[in-house]
């Protein structure tokens, strides 16, 4: 926690590295200290706050408002639980085509969403991301212990499968939480109440300069996390 | 890679029976310990995954028990104390004490003071040979209750201050940032107490009879 770094590449059709961007990580984001700082008490004392999905819509830590996390659950999770034999697995690291005004104040990548979750309705389709692989392929399932301290990095392979060139400006780390609203408000059928994922971007950081995936080019996004030892 | 400029600071300032500020040592923390480290990265997944990928995640807790996260498969013998997955990591102020921690030296989550120096902090349970609260005396752990951000950062400040109730003089050593952490099957509340940081306090600091030390930990999370 504290620090993190990311580095994005991008490898032409035969491989080739054609760009390489490393630094530190700008952002961690206003609306994961408020998921953090709600984890700290129990379930009758923990304050309100208003967090934002990726997607602008407002969800609320505490049980007052819905939809509601109550006491945040596993605010680390790209692998949210919905049930004991069912998970949902998503992508991590999320491409936005603009730069975000403020990133520690943004709700995930800005501009257009490129890459994310493994929907066919984006530019890029996630590339060796793999559900049976331990920990999806996209971590090193412990920490490492390197000079810097424990380390965690988190890395994503995109593929621009749009026959467009894309152009990525901003990046974000996204872990989901699952809220609860009562019966009836998302349509699904619930006999008492609904669950619903809740991505929200932990880390938001605007590239130096956009880059340009070209189509059938490869781009990959990582952030690693540091402990200080 | 360089070396990110972020952090973690402990300030420690002690205090006389008339509540002047007789010592104030201010030094960058050293030491997220791998318990903390193992924490998180099982937090990030389903007890379902876990199972699924056959991985075990081993922690320990501030007496050195062990917990082992196994997913929703069979734990192994060995594993007294398992754990589907990992939910909350910085439980802070739990309702009741938790039966194991009920006739511990300390039992609630906070700062917790040691009388000996950890030979390596990093690996340590919490802080090396725990100070009871009957020879200091906790105060109120405080935690952070809303966002505060810095031109350096988000800034998470925990406090806690201890006092002297005894005739002697005590020796602190080392301390230890400590937590609650919970997972399923643990009911809602429950919690084992782990450390997340520990450090050795160089050189150890001396609290008089009726003297009180305060120890704070202030994090920056980049921006």
């Amino acid at each position: 926690m504290l620090a993190a770094r990311y580095r994005v590449e991008v490898r032409d059709k035969e491989g080739k590295l054609v760009t390489v961007i490393e630094d530190d990580s700008k952002s961690f984001t206003m609306n994961f200290i408020k998921l953090l700082i709600a984890s700290h008490y129990n379930r009758n004392d923990v304050p309100t706050f208003a967090v934002y999905n990726v997607a602008g819509s407002p969800f609320y830590t505490g049980y007052v408002q819905t939809p509601y996390v109550g006491v945040p659950w596993q605010i680390f999770s790209m692998n949210p639980a919905l049930g004991f034999f069912y998970s949902i697995a998503l992508p991590p690291i999320w491409l936005g085509t603009s730069p975000c005004a403020n990133p520690a104040l943004a709700n995930g990548p800005c501009g257009s969403l490129v890459a994310c979750c493994t929907s066919r309705n984006f530019p890029f389709s996630p590339y060796n991301f793999s559900l049976s692989a331990p920990c999806h392929g996209v971590t090193s399932c412990s920490p490492s212990l390197t000079e810097e301290g424990w380390t965690i990095t988190i890395t994503n392979q995109w593929l621009n499968v749009s026959g467009s060139p894309v152009t990525v400006a901003s990046m974000a780390l996204v872990f989901t939480v699952i809220a609860t609203a009562p019966a009836g408000t998302y349509g699904t059928y619930q006999e008492s109440a609904e669950y619903i994922l809740e991505p929200y971007a932990a880390i938001v950081d605007n590239l130096p300069s956009p880059v340009t995936v070209w189509p059938g080019f490869l781009i990959t996004a990582s952030y690693t996390i540091y402990f200080p030892v | 890679m360089p070396k990110p400029k972020v952090g973690v600071t402990l300030r420690i300032e002690v205090r006389d029976d008339k509540g002047r500020v007789v010592k104030v040592i201010e030094t960058p923390s050293r030491s997220f310990t791998q318990n903390f480290a193992t924490l998180l990265a099982a937090s990030m997944w389903s007890g379902y995954s876990i199972a699924r990928w056959h991985t075990i995640y081993n922690v320990y807790d501030v007496m050195g028990n062990q917990v082992c996260v196994v997913g929703s498969a069979s734990p192994p013998p060995y594993c007294q104390s398992p754990l589907e997955d990992v939910g909350i990591l910085f439980y802070s102020e739990p309702q009741y004490i938790a039966p194991p921690y009920q006739s511990y030296t300390i039992y609630m989550p906070g700062i917790w003071p040691g009388s000996s120096f950890c030979p390596d902090p990093k690996y340590a349970y919490g802080p090396c040979s725990p100070i009871s609260t009957s020879v200091l005396s906790p105060g109120l752990f405080s935690f952070p209750s809303s966002p505060n951000y810095t031109a350096s950062g988000w800034q998470m400040t925990y406090s806690q201050t201890w006092t002297n109730v005894t005739g002697s003089p005590v020796v602190v050593s080392s301390v230890a940032l400590v937590f609650g952490a919970s997972g399923n099957p643990l009911a809602p509340n429950y919690y084992f107490l782990y450390a997340a940081i520990v450090d050795n306090v160089t050189p150890a600091v001396v609290i008089n009879p009726g003297y009180s030390v305060t120890f704070t930990y202030t994090l920056l999370y980049a921006v």
